[in-house]
């Protein structure tokens, strides 16, 4: 079994595992960290969303291969005491409700405040665009984003 | 404490006889006793039982720690609506606990202790039934938690009962201002000789609510956004296998065969497990298991009487029923006289409202987790033959992991 190098959520890790398997797995079956959601396997609803060299990208799709000696975060890894302020915000307004896709929201939205860090109304709902809630909580994940970047 | 009326259950029976009280309620038995004294008394019968049963638990619902701390037993699963917060505070609402100094605990498996009064004592969530379920008897429950508190300080503070009230998490002797935390109570370990019967008269009327109706904070939102939230597909035990199941497009399609050359030479796959339904890939990773499900040669009946199915007739069909005059129709709600308002009205709009056929459907994938032995679960397996008449092949170098489908 190959033996894969890379940086998770500043951690330095060696994975023996298959080089064509998705990220997501590695991460949740490999380094049991299961914060990171599977969702569709296919890219169509964002439950996997994590950061690859600081960008957001879907975990199902990016293999082993793909993230060698790259540096990836992950929902737990995003603050070190859930004090990022997209976390705080989170619980100020009460966003989830089953909870299943919040991980791949977060980091979503954590990208696109890095990227961007004053959005405006239209672009945080473009730029979450691809992140499927089934409870339906995007009026509040769209608050949510506009008080963290407002740091209230 | 958890009432156990079968001699032969397992030894999780507390006889606390007038220590304990029997409190009936939506046909759900919760013995009620209090204090340390007890768990001591008791200790030889309460030498299997886990550990969470042994210290400070007045009751199969409530803990309450030396520090002051309270655990509320959540009976119900939360789906995000919110009930791992609603119902819990049903108890800390009656028990006049201090909401920041309550903890929630998930219900263990025991239908006895925590069965759902609205589905017949069976332990399970939905049907928007939590509420009503629980509204009345954890209400009770608390109740009866203060009575126990209440009569537990009068003795240690030598005062009559009648003089004893609560605040959030204290009990309060009127007359001399004295109080006693819950907290110390609990340590103090005192069983009152009778526990207090407690009706519905002794609940609070509803302008007392401290908690109920009010728009707290949800208990398990923290974890929710820190990934720690642990979800049926989250749980890992050692050694776990991964199955995936391939069903038909077509509802009512069986497996017709099945071609498997080249899903055996998949690293890590332990098993091909033809079904009456579809055809299931075990293997030592969920990505082993899927990379053989695709790799299959799966060939399918077409006999089923869906394949000629369509929504978009059925959706004609209903409307053009639906159109024609007199056709019975079944009335929902009647409010005034619609139909003379309609002939007088200036002017009248008509529309036709339809839905699609909507899949009550989760987010997420299905999951199950399965802890018999593989070598049970291959008893089960191999009753089920394959398409080809071949048998399907053991896994014993497997023999001691689990099946997770």
């Amino acid at each position: 079994m190959p033996t894969t190098t890379f940086v998770i959520n500043g951690r330095k890790v060696q994975v023996d595992a298959e080089v064509d398997t998705p990220l997501l797995w590695i991460i949740r079956e490999q380094l049991k960290l299961t914060g990171t959601k599977f969702g569709c396997g296919i890219a169509q609803c964002g439950s996997c969303t994590v950061h690859v060299e600081g960008n957001a990208v879907r975990s199902c799709q990016i293999s082993l291969a793909d993230v060698a000696e790259k540096s990836v975060t992950t929902i737990e890894g995003l603050s070190a005491n859930a004090e990022h302020p997209l976390q705080i915000a989170w619980i100020a307004e009460q966003v989830p409700q089953c909870g299943y896709c919040q991980s791949g929201q977060i980091m979503q939205a954590a990208a696109l405040l890095k990227s961007n860090p004053r959005p405006t109304r239209q672009q945080i709902i473009d730029g979450m665009d691809g992140n499927i809630c089934r409870c339906g909580t995007y009026p509040r994940i769209v608050r949510a984003i506009e008080r963290a970047m407002k740091g209230v | 404490m958890l009432a156990d009326s079968d001699p032969a259950g397992p030894p999780r029976v507390y006889r606390l006889s007038r220590r304990s009280l029997l409190l009936q309620a939506g046909g759900v038995s919760i013995a009620l006793g209090l204090g340390s004294h007890s768990v001591e008394a008791f200790a030889g019968q309460l030498a299997d039982l886990p550990q969470q049963w042994k210290l400070c638990r007045p009751n199969a619902w409530v803990t309450i720690g030396t520090d002051d701390l309270i655990t509320l037993v959540s009976p119900v699963s939360e789906m995000g609506q919110g009930v791992m917060t609603s119902i819990p505070l049903l108890i800390a609402e009656e028990m006049d606990a201090d909401w920041q100094k309550v903890r929630i605990q998930q219900a263990p498996m025991d239908a006895k202790a925590y069965g759902n009064p609205k589905f017949g004592g069976i332990q399970t969530t939905g049907g928007s039934q939590s509420t009503r379920a629980f509204f009345d008897m954890l209400r009770l429950v608390g109740a009866q938690t203060r009575k126990v508190l209440m009569a537990s300080a009068a003795v240690e503070l030598h005062v009559p009962i009648a003089e004893i009230m609560t605040q959030p998490n204290i009990v309060v002797h009127q007359p001399s201002g004295r109080t006693l935390s819950y907290g110390r109570l609990a340590e103090l370990g005192f069983l009152p000789n009778s526990i207090p019967e407690v009706t519905p008269a002794d609940l609070k009327p509803a302008n007392d609510w401290r908690y109920i109706g009010k728009a707290l904070p949800r208990i398990d939102i923290p974890s929710k956004v820190t990934g720690t939230a642990e979800f049926g597909i989250d749980v890992q035990l050692p050694g776990m296998l991964y199955g995936v199941v391939r069903r038909p497009a077509v509802q009512g399609e069986a497996l017709a065969s099945v071609n498997d050359t080249a899903a055996r030479n998949i690293k890590g796959l332990t098993k091909i497990v033809p079904l009456p339904y579809g055809v299931g890939v075990v293997a030592d990773n969920f990505w082993a298991a899927r990379k053989a499900l695709d790799a299959l040669g799966i060939t399918w009946s077409e006999k089923s009487l869906t394949r000629r199915y369509s929504s978009n007739q059925v959706m004609a069909d209903y409307q053009a029923i639906a159109s024609k005059d007199g056709v019975a129709s079944v009335v929902v709600a009647r409010r005034g006289d619609a139909a003379s308002a309609l002939r007088s009205t200036f002017k009248v709009l008509t529309a036709a409202y339809a839905s699609d056929h909507v899949h009550h459907a989760r987010h997420y994938g299905t999951s199950e987790r399965n802890r018999s032995g593989i070598s049970r679960a291959r008893g089960r397996m191999g009753t089920i033959p394959s398409p080809d008449g071949r048998p399907v092949d053991g896994c014993e170098r497997d023999r001691n992991r689990h099946v997770s489908c």
